[in-house]
């Protein structure tokens, strides 16, 4: 099973291109096709938007990759749902801009949308590193209650093998002393190296999210994927979201990674 | 595709930028997107939160209970002075909360170290012309110019090199510049030929380069990155003190719940019951235990200072007599970080090699001295010493990476030379004639292949080999230097030398049972070389390079961390804490030592994090515990012996205060039980734990290490402070002789004065005041005692000499003075509720001193029979 038509949406932002490259290379090495979709914040950000797809329709001309533009004006909430389901699309890529640059509120408010609305795979991506278009080496933190593992292994497995990368699959046991490992953990492995991906197996230690970061820094990782947490408000409240956490201030590129609905 | 690896084309499109830099408006735009190209701190907690803290942890919340018990007794029953006692305790929480609040600071310093290494401002092309800005504004895409002298503002691949060389020891703590080029190239990206990165220095030349990360994103941010997120171990004497302070709760509480029941079984009202258990458990609490605690750690820290180790964090000075194991880098603690001529390897006179190492050179010679990259250094000052001619140059071919060796054409003596120097692959090729004993012999491939092998012998012995010829010209030549036909003149091996002490420090490490582990920058053969030449390892080393190192699995690693006379070489900043943090996990108590930047994030993850303090950074400062004023590894064997004679101390000092909390319960005990007025009051428990106790206790801080300390194996985990034996001295063997020396002092007084069984004595009658005073008077002249006996668990005092520590003769008279005051005058009489008594009480207390000394001698001789008998 593969991706048959991937979705991406660009905008102002070089990080969107940076986004949309992952989407160009993986349609690619999925033989699938590729939707842009051009979302300009306002006026004035529409000629960079329009630089960017112009850009971005280049690098997948070279790559044979056959491509849809979409240009849209409005709210983008509200017409990504409407156009993915449209397209038909089964995944797709939204680059996460700075929350300083364009608040929290409104960023937060699209997201939460977005994660309840867009019926395919959705990947949110942040990006820090703009020279880092072909993670060598992605980190997949697990946990033990990780619920959508079917299609996140079907992401990264298609990740791995588009961009040739080793994937560590990283646990935090819950309490200092525990031995347990996820079960996902070991399917995510055995699938993995079906598909001649090179897997090892690390754990952190400490609080997860400050672990991640660790492990990611210090190991070089250049891409984390990171499943969408399913936690509610008061679980949010007392025990954290080491994934939004992670969005928020990531120590290298990172996907939040939503199976479809 | 890694950036090193794309054309100039690939580059710019890739990150979106062109030959002529960014417009303003994309500048504006990614600066948004991207954020200040700064490096910053992570969110950490509040400073109001951490200082709360400092008056939550375990003792302090035993010290807190037991002030609220005294303010609870004191509502309860007003008059008995236990609202000084609830003052006491409070004041020793404060000033303990904010001694240690005070040390806290460091991870922000060691950040706020790290962005004064970057620049403030930066050349850009933008628009295509350029401009000064910034550096905080440099985002991804801008073209940066770089010159000699700058510092790199963001990491960047460069686009156009003019012999662009830059020294990347920040990051790699590589000590060689390396000379870049803009050609795309494969590699691991610290090793790239064509990258630069943030904070590292150009050395010389100058280039334009494309910046592909900044702030926090690049190699440089990563650095700070794991530096704000390393959790920093609990010190072991923190675990220590912690665990006592849990013991010392729960034998307090269950002793004050005890004697509750007791009292209600023998027919005793509710409060007064409770208030004897308040008694009881205020009795046992050393309120005294934590600022002497502190202040043993001060004076341990100051005596380390003078042995050359600033101690930054108190806890540190005990947490580096505990360590196992010691990663020590190798440039300027183990070597003395000033590159020598080792060997010099000549087929015929080696004036000719001499001349050459002296002439073809980069080097500035000064009034201050020669100035110039290390090696140029050591070859011109080698040659000089062997008396090598001068001469006049007259052109320069400078030092090329590609081209790996330096000509100069030289007039000398009146004779005209070419004169090379380089690598031996570069230039033997390039000689076609030998001298040997006067005659002159062509060289051809055989005779080549023998001089490389003879450059390979010397580089296995870990020399960094120099290969020097020649060659005399009739005339100056009309172009380029003429590198060919040359004459070998010789090798020149250079290493830099271990320190003096070095050796005998290792030994004694070896005899102290800590392992000593190199983990280098730089390459395995030098590092071996080394290593063995200090006796380091003994065997064959086992070496492993930092990529091997990144490619292993924790297991992996794991069980290579297990192997003798391992070295680790180029080891990058990432693998240094990976080896750290395995070696901490498989439970060894690990000192790190580091100078660079690089290594702020292993020093911060160290039980004990070890900075040079002559040749380190400030961020290696700033994120050490202890600073090393000499950088000599020596020093810190030195520091690990004052270290493991803190941990001693603290526990002889805890075996002092708490044998004098067992004749301030028996007192309550029998007041509870055989209702018999109370022999000691609060307030002259207080004078005891906060007073008499106090400056003795600290003396036994100050005591000297013991001859035989270095040559214990380190203290295992299963070692506590608060032992069983420690206890069972304390409570039930000096603890009790005390007591019996206090209840008899009370009963002699009291019973001289007429008192008779159950008869009661008014708080406030000179007989009832006398003989409390009596009984602190016990507590207090078998302490002095005591101090003697406590100045070692296991040697005598006769070997030690009652004169040797004269802190402990100056505690003993301050105690005594104390006791004075508190007996003697009106102002001690009313605040402690005391009496002057006779001489005649004080010369019944000498012989329980006696008794107390005399009894912890005897045991102390059957205690040293045991142990030989072990041995």
């Amino acid at each position: 099973m593969s991706y048959r038509k991937i979705f991406s949406v660009i905008n102002e932002h070089t990080t969107s291109t940076v986004v949309a490259r992952h989407a160009i290379l993986l349609a690619a090495a999925c033989q699938a096709e590729l939707v842009l979709y051009a979302a300009p914040a306002g006026s004035g950000s529409s000629i960079l938007t329009e630089n960017h797809r112009e850009h971005l329709v280049l690098v997948a001309s070279r790559l044979d990759v056959p491509v849809t533009l979409i240009t849209d004006d409005g709210n983008m909430s509200s017409m990504i749902p409407q156009r993915v389901r449209e397209e038909q699309a089964d995944l797709v890529f939204y680059p996460l801009t700075p929350y300083k640059r364009n608040g929290t509120d409104p960023q937060w408010r699209t997201i939460q949308t977005l994660l309840h609305t867009v019926s395919s795979d959705l990947a949110i991506m942040r990006v820090v590193r703009m020279a880092k278009p072909h993670p060598g080496q992605i980190l997949l933190p697990l946990n033990t209650t990780t619920g959508d593992g079917e299609r996140r292994l079907l992401f990264v497995t298609a990740l791995a093998t588009c961009f040739r990368s080793r994937v560590t699959l990283f646990h935090v046991p819950t309490n200092r002393d525990s031995k347990g490992t996820p079960a996902t953990l070991d399917l995510f492995r055995e699938q993995l190296q079906l598909h001649d991906v090179a897997v090892s197996r690390r754990s952190g230690r400490g609080d997860v999210g400050r672990a991640i970061t660790l492990e990611a820094v210090s190991r070089n990782y250049d891409l984390i994927v990171l499943g969408a947490s399913r936690r509610g408000i008061l679980r949010k409240l007392f025990f954290g979201n080491p994934a939004g956490d992670i969005m928020n201030q990531p120590p290298c590129n990172s996907i939040l990674f939503r199976s479809a609905l | 595709m890694k950036i090193q690896t794309l054309s100039h084309e690939d580059v710019f499109s890739t990150l979106l930028s062109t030959p002529r830099g960014l417009t303003e408006e994309q500048a504006m735009s990614r600066g948004g997107e991207y954020g200040p190209n700064e490096i910053r701190s992570a969110p950490g907690r509040p400073l109001y939160l951490r200082f709360f803290a400092q008056f939550t942890h375990f003792l302090a919340l035993l010290l807190w209970f037991a002030a609220a018990l005294a303010f609870l007794s004191e509502y309860l029953h007003p008059g008995e002075g236990l609202l000084r006692l609830g003052i006491a305790i409070l004041t020793v929480i404060f000033i303990n909360a904010f001694f240690t609040f005070i040390q806290e600071y460091r991870t922000e310093k060691a950040i706020a170290e790290l962005r004064k290494m970057l620049p403030f401002q930066v050349a850009v092309i933008r628009n295509g012309a350029e401009v000064e800005i910034d550096a905080m504004k440099i985002v991804p895409g801008d073209l940066i110019k770089l010159r000699e002298g700058d510092k790199v503002p963001a990491d960047a691949r460069v686009v156009q090199s003019s012999r662009l060389t830059v020294n990347n020891s920040l990051l790699t703590g590589e000590s060689e510049s390396r000379m870049l080029t803009d050609a795309a190239g494969q590699g691991e990206l610290l090793e790239s030929d064509n990258l630069v990165f943030a904070g590292t220095l150009v050395v010389s030349g100058s280039g334009d380069a494309v910046v592909y990360a900044t702030g926090m994103a690049t190699e440089f941010g990563k650095i700070a990155q794991i530096t704000s997120k390393v959790v920093e171990e609990v010190s072991p004497l923190h675990q220590e003190i912690t665990r006592v302070s849990r013991i010392v709760a729960v034998i307090a509480v269950a002793g004050g719940a005890c004697f509750f029941l007791i009292g209600a079984l023998v027919g005793r009202g509710f409060w007064a019951n409770f208030l004897f258990a308040i008694g009881i458990i205020i009795a046992t609490v050393p309120e005294g235990l934590l600022p002497t605690v502190t202040l043993a750690l001060a004076m341990g820290s100051k005596r380390m200072a003078r042995r050359n180790a600033l101690v930054k964090s108190l806890n540190a000075v005990e947490a580096l007599g505990s360590v196992d194991l010691i990663c020590t880098d190798k440039t300027g603690t183990l070597t003395q970080n000033i590159m020598t001529v080792k060997e010099l390897w000549s087929p015929d006179d080696s004036a000719k090699a001499c001349m050459v190492a002296r002439l073809c050179n980069s080097i500035t010679v000064t009034p201050q001295g020669v100035k110039g990259d290390s090696t140029e250094t050591a070859l011109y000052t080698y040659a000089v010493d062997q008396g090598a001619v001068d001469g006049e140059r007259l052109a320069e071919a400078p030092f090329d990476a590609e081209r790996k060796r330096m000509a100069t054409l030289h007039l000398v003596d009146g004779k005209l030379f070419v004169l090379v120097k380089g690598a031996g692959e570069s230039v033997v090729p390039l000689c076609s004639i030998r001298n040997r004993e006067g005659t002159t012999l062509d060289l051809d491939d055989g005779g080549r292949a023998e001089l490389l092998e003879q450059l390979r012998s010397m580089a296995s012995q870990g020399l960094r080999v120099i290969a020097l010829a020649f060659r005399e010209l009739a005339e100056i030549p009309p172009g380029a230097i003429p590198e060919e036909g040359l004459t070998f003149a010789g090798f020149m091996g250079l290493l830099d030398p271990p320190r003096p002490g070095v050796p005998q420090a290792l030994k004694d490490c070896h005899t102290a049972g800590i392992k000593v582990i190199m983990i280098t920058g730089d390459a395995g053969l030098t590092a071996a070389a080394i290593a063995k030449e200090i006796g380091l390892t003994t065997g064959e080393p086992v070496i492993i390079e930092g990529r091997e190192c990144a490619a292993m699995s924790d297991e992996q690693l794991g069980e290579e961390l297990k192997k003798e006379n391992l070295i680790f070489a180029r080891m990058s900043p990432q693998n240094k804490m990976q080896v750290v943090a395995l070696l901490m996990e498989q439970g060894h108590r690990v000192a790190v030592t580091g100078d660079g930047v690089n290594d702020a994030p292993a020093l911060k993850k160290a039980h004990v994090g070890i900075a040079m303090g002559l040749s380190g950074t400030s961020v290696a400062r700033e994120a050490a515990d202890i600073v090393l004023l000499d950088d000599n590894f020596a020093s810190i064997v030195h520091a690990i012996e004052e270290g493991r004679a803190v941990f001693e101390n603290i526990r002889n000092f805890i075996t002092y205060i708490f044998a004098s909390n067992i004749p301030e319960l028996i007192p309550y005990i029998g007041y509870i039980l055989f209702d018999i007025p109370l022999p000691l009051t609060i307030m002259q428990i207080l004078a005891v734990d906060l007073g008499t106790d106090m400056l003795p206790a600290l003396a036994l801080g100050a005591e000297k290490p013991a001859s035989d300390i270095m040559q214990r194996p380190p203290r295992s985990k299963e070692q506590h402070l608060l032992s069983r034996g420690v206890l069972l001295r304390a409570y039930l063997y000096l603890g009790m002789l005390e007591a019996v020396a206090g209840m008899a002092a009370y009963f002699y007084v009291i019973c001289s004065g007429g008192w008779s069984w159950s008869q009661p004595l008014a708080s406030t009658s000179p007989l009832y005041l006398q003989g409390t005073t009596a009984c602190l008077a016990g507590i207090i002249v078998t302490q002095v005692a005591n101090v003697f006996a406590c100045r070692s668990p296991n040697i005598s005092i006769f070997t030690l000499g009652f004169f040797s520590n004269k802190l402990v003769l100056a505690g003993i008279g301050t105690e005594l003075s104390l006791a004075a005051f508190i007996i003697y005058t009106p102002l001690g009489n009313s605040l402690f509720a005391s009496a002057p008594i006779g001489a005649n009480v004080w010369l019944l207390l000498v012989p329980f001193a006696l008794l107390l000394l005399a009894a912890d001698e005897i045991r102390k001789y059957f205690g040293r029979g045991v142990v030989e008998i072990n041995r």
